[in-house]
């Protein structure tokens, strides 16, 4: 019942859901066996301890626990099961977030400081992308393996550019699953204030290839987690300047998770432009709290500048888009983003798996 | 010296093909239709002077009593397509008429011709136009299996088809009687006066001729309810069989080649100086092929299970003068005709007879005043790695010896066969012989007299095609009489310095057609023994060293695309992903000869996404439907595309050798 520890357990099908067992997924987790994650709550071996503590127990009271360590000490977090640990992070994570909305969309900030506004395109430019839709229909065969490959979140390939692993790199698949929690909770409040309908909701012509998942189409959650994941990768790991090739591949490989969603028939290209943004954002944020020395993102989707070019295909790596700036975005970087000593623990933690590979 | 006259094979007027003569060595067991006496033979026959074709029928009515109809468009020409009985090429008195007149005879698929009232002895002009209507001045023609006429890549407007005309070859096909929406019962289709078999469907204006019909744009009106057509409904009514499916060849080349969303929309941008990373487009087509008409001739189901394209020589002859009858004198600039066609036997040098008539065509419509220019594009085939070619040389010292294995697998429903051709100078030393994996033989020196029972597996005698010899070997169906497993051929008295060459004919099925046919293919066992163990730890682009093989890669090209006519284009493959030829893809160059060779395709056109991902994509029988194809065939429409729209792009990766230009051409096209 690994599941259990990811409060994202709800979902499934849809992906977001997938990121549940935030301590689990990643076989960084707790065992199944027993019950409410207990490995020995079962009549027999209960039983037994209980027979058992009679027939060896003495009048002996001498006690051995040390003194109390010191009020949320962070390296505390060693004793506790992943499970717990994913609890615990996302707790702090969400700690000052406000979510708020802005009459053209909505926003998430930390206070005052905002992380990611994103405004909403109107509904002609939605039904002004449903031929884009079906152009890239024509690719669903070739993509299909990938596709429900990536309907989960995209632990095999993440780690065929990198060298992730459940067991040599568990500290990174446990703050991987962190990021992707916290990218799920933020995805789906801006889901739900900005109410998008789906393709499928547009023309009956659009007939997806996998379940449209239940939640709105704006922004992409599988562009948003995509992207969170790249960056935070490409930080932990120090990939820049001067891996520029590994760069590049987490790069194409975000875009490509992103696109197979529109191939599949449950995206626009345009919740795929606001959904890179966010998931940037959302990693920026994040390793923020985990290292400070990062201002707080202050990045917008300017939904105007799509309505005058509805049939704007996504494409990071052309001029428009790949800067996140303008017409489509806005970049303003608000102050410093407080460290947070219990997600550090965890970057230290998860930095540590990678000492001397990328030097 | 061998008896002549008893020898079956070269007891037959020289100007029979191999092909013919096989029929009547073997009495036409392979042709039950024409015992049935409703069928003729069909012939596509080469006269030896422009103009005999009339004199040639009079002879064999009066000096041998055999009937002999012409096909249209006979009397001036040099090439014609000729019907006649059985006893029109067996029986003795004709073969000295034969050589008098004809220079190269070849059998088609036999036909059986209908008899319509008003019969026309000259190809009728199609071109009729409907008012207020001139056609463009491009004509897009395609020889293949499966049009979609209906589907919306091809429509001008709702109901409204660019397709002019469709001519079904088929001996099964009959005009449709269907009620339009008064219930007024009206005829779809008919058959078509010149050519006198299969059935055309036209779009309006129907000819003066024609009983009041519908019209192929009548015909779709008919099965367009609210705002949609009911695509099934419009090509099973008429019985368009071969569209059935999700998938047909004609429909992926005939968008490929006139779709309104050209290749190049499809795949993104690709080449020098463009970002790979970028979407495709997607963007309707502004250049002429995606608003030209289009005349389409579907083979025959006959001709289409046959994968050899050893039958159907007349039927491409008189497919592209159909094409050609839809020429406006006064509009048509230009005819681009994609024939999805190809052999890998022949004598690969330009001068078997098909070729010849192609020549005759482009020489024909050259664009002077009435006479279009026409352009032929042909695929370079995909023969490359099917073992189905050997080449050797004449070692030094008398009568050199060459043999290898040819692998007939089991259970094949199909007769398997293999051409080996020489110059005819040095072929008079030469014995070919075949044995069996049991050990009996036949051989090209002991043909078995006329009379004898019927073999399982021959060797012909010497058959003399111009300036080449040739001898064809012929294995029944190993589903029947004839053995399966590894026969051996063995070609002996090779001269020093002749050079032997070796075709397997390609058997297995074409798609869409499920025969359960197998392909036959060479192995050079000596080779495999000493060499190969070696040569698999050499790859090098994409193939396998083959240094030393008696099988050969190259000199695979189709073999009625080996002349170098300059307006018969031939089309390789490549990856997209990284420009390199695709590993299918036939390779030159034609072999010795006395006309101008071809060195290697023309141009490749991309026919791979990437290595993992073969094939392109195109559309297929529905409006939504859309898959990928793989192989030559999706090169060749490409190269027509980019020719109705001049001048050609700049190639890339030009080569400079021999050996490369044999394999790539004249380079890389981008996609079209």
């Amino acid at each position: 019942m690994a599941q259990l520890g990811g409060a994202g357990g709800a979902g499934g099908a849809g992906g977001a859901g997938g990121a549940g067992g935030a301590g689990g997924a990643g076989g960084a987790g707790g065992s199944v066996l027993g019950t409410l994650a207990d490995a020995y709550a079962n009549p027999i071996m209960v039983d037994a301890l209980i027979l058992e503590r009679e027939g060896i127990i003495t009048n002996d009271l001498t006690l051995h626990a040390p003194a109390l360590p010191a009020i949320d000490a962070p390296e505390q977090l060693e004793r506790w099961e992943p499970w717990v640990r994913a609890y615990i992070a996302i707790g702090d994570l969400l700690h000052g977030i406000v979510f708020q909305d802005t009459q053209s969309g909505f926003r998430v900030s930390r206070g005052p400081d905002l992380i990611a506004h994103v405004d909403r395109p109107q509904r002609a430019t939605f039904a002004a992308q449903i031929p884009l839709v079906f152009s890239w229909a024509e690719l669903r065969s070739e993509r299909a393996t990938e596709i429900m490959a990536q309907i989960d979140p995209q632990y095999a390939f993440w780690s065929s550019v990198v060298y992730l692993h459940p067991d040599r790199t568990k500290r990174t698949f446990e703050l991987l699953n962190i990021v992707l929690q916290f990218c799920v909770y933020v995805e789906m409040r801006l889901k739900q204030a900005l109410a998008c309908w789906r393709p499928v909701e547009y023309s009956a012509q659009v007939q997806p290839m996998i379940t449209t998942p239940g939640h709105g189409s704006f922004p992409s959650g599988h562009a948003t987690q995509a992207h969170a994941v790249a960056h935070v990768l490409k930080m932990l790991l120090g990939l820049e300047p001067k891996y520029t090739q590994i760069v590049e591949q987490l790069d194409r490989q975000a875009a490509r998770i992103a696109t197979n969603r529109v191939i599949a028939g449950v995206h626009f290209p345009v919740d795929n432009l606001a959904g890179r943004m966010l998931g940037t954002a959302l990693g920026e944020y994040i390793v923020g709290r985990c290292t400070g020395q990062v201002a707080c993102p202050g990045r917008t989707f300017v939904a105007s500048a799509i309505d005058s070019a509805p049939k704007t295909d996504f494409n990071p790596f052309n001029a428009a888009q790949t800067a996140l700036g303008a017409p489509f975005y806005a970049h303003a970087p608000g102050g410093p983003i407080p460290v947070s000593p219990l997600m550090k623990h965890f970057w230290t933690r998860a930095h540590d798996e990678w000492a001397g590979r990328y030097p | 010296m061998r008896d002549v006259k008893s020898d079956p094979w070269s007891d037959l007027p020289k100007c029979f093909g191999p092909y013919l003569r096989y029929a009547i060595v073997t009495r036409f067991r392979d042709f039950a239709l024409l015992h049935s006496r409703t069928h003729k033979l069909f012939l596509l026959v080469a006269f030896k002077r422009a103009g005999s074709a009339s004199a040639f029928v009079k002879a064999m009515g009066r000096d041998a009593s055999v009937d002999v109809e012409l096909g249209p468009d006979s009397a001036q020409r040099c090439f014609a397509t000729v019907f006649t009985t059985l006893e029109g090429v067996t029986t003795p008195p004709t073969a000295a008429i034969w050589d008098a007149f004809v220079d190269q005879v070849e059998l088609s698929l036999p036909i059986k011709r209908a008899a319509v009232t008003r019969r026309q002895h000259r190809v009728h002009h199609r071109h009729h136009r409907a008012p207020h209507t001139p056609p463009g001045p491009v004509l897009i023609g395609l020889l293949d299996d499966g049009c979609p006429f209906a589907a919306a890549q091809f429509l001008r407007g709702p109901a409204s088809t660019r397709v002019r005309g469709i001519w079904d070859q088929d001996r099964g096909k009959s005009p449709i009687s269907f009620p339009d929406n008064q219930g007024n019962l009206l005829q779809f289709g008919m058959i078509p006066a010149d050519f006198l078999y299969g059935v055309e469907f036209r779009r309006a204006p129907l000819p003066p001729s024609a009983p009041t019909g519908l019209d192929l744009n009548a015909w779709i009106a008919l099965h367009a309810g609210s705002g949609s057509i009911d695509e099934d409904g419009c090509y099973a009514d008429a019985d368009f069989r071969r569209l059935l499916s999700r998938q047909s060849h004609g429909a992926h080349v005939m968008d490929v080649l006139a779709g309104i969303m050209p290749t190049a929309s499809r795949v993104g941008p690709t080449g020098p100086g463009t970002d790979n990373r970028d979407p495709p487009s997607w963007q309707d087509g502004t250049d002429p092929a995606s608003s030209a008409d289009i005349v389409f001739v579907q083979f025959s189901e006959d001709c289409i299970k046959d994968a050899t394209g050893v039958w159907l020589k007349a039927y491409i002859f008189d497919g592209i003068r159909y094409v050609l009858s839809y020429v406006d004198p006064d509009h048509t600039e230009h005819v681009i005709i994609n024939i999805s066609y190809g052999i890998t036997t022949g004598p690969h040098n330009g001068t078997s007879e098909l070729e010849r008539a192609l020549a005759a065509f482009v020489a024909d419509f050259n664009g002077t005043p009435g006479k279009p220019r026409l352009e032929i594009v042909l695929p370079a085939g995909n023969s490359d790695l099917s073992d189905s070619h050997v080449c050797h040389v004449g070692g030094p010292g008398p009568g050199d010896i060459c043999e290898w294995v040819w692998r007939l697998l089991p259970d094949n429903p199909v007769t398997c066969f293999a051409e080996i051709w020489m110059p005819g100078s040095a072929a008079q030393t030469v014995t070919i012989t075949l044995t069996a994996p049991s050990g009996a033989s036949a051989s090209s020196a002991a043909v078995p007299p006329p009379g004898a029972p019927a073999a399982a597996f021959q060797v012909s005698s010497p058959i003399v095609q111009g300036t080449d010899t040739l001898w064809l070997l012929a294995v029944q169906a190993t589903q029947d009489a004839a053995e399966h497993g590894d026969w051996r051929i063995t070609v002996s008295g090779i001269p020093r310095g002749a050079e032997m060459h070796a075709y397997a004919a390609r058997s297995d099925p074409n798609i869409g057609v499920r025969t359960g046919a197998k392909r036959s293919y060479f192995v050079d066992d000596a080779w495999r023994l000493a060499k190969s163990a070696e040569a698999d730890l050499t790859y090098v682009d994409g193939a396998f060293d083959d240094a030393g093989s008696l099988i050969r890669r190259d000199g695979t090209l189709n073999g009625i695309a080996t002349a170098g006519d300059s307006n018969v284009h031939v089309a390789g493959g490549y990856i997209l992903a990284n420009g390199r030829r695709a590993a299918y893809s036939s390779a030159g160059p034609a072999r010795p000869g006395p006309l101008t060779l071809r060195a290697g395709p023309e141009f490749l056109l991309p026919t791979d996404g990437t290595f993992a991902l073969k094939g392109l994509r195109g559309g297929g029988n529905r409006t939504g439907s859309v898959f990928r194809l793989i192989g030559t065939s999706t090169a060749s429409p490409q190269l027509a595309r980019q020719l109705t729209n001049p001048p050609l792009p700049a190639p890339t990766r030009v080569p400079t050798t021999p050996g490369e230009i044999a394999k790539r051409g004249g380079g890389n096209l981008k996609p079209a």
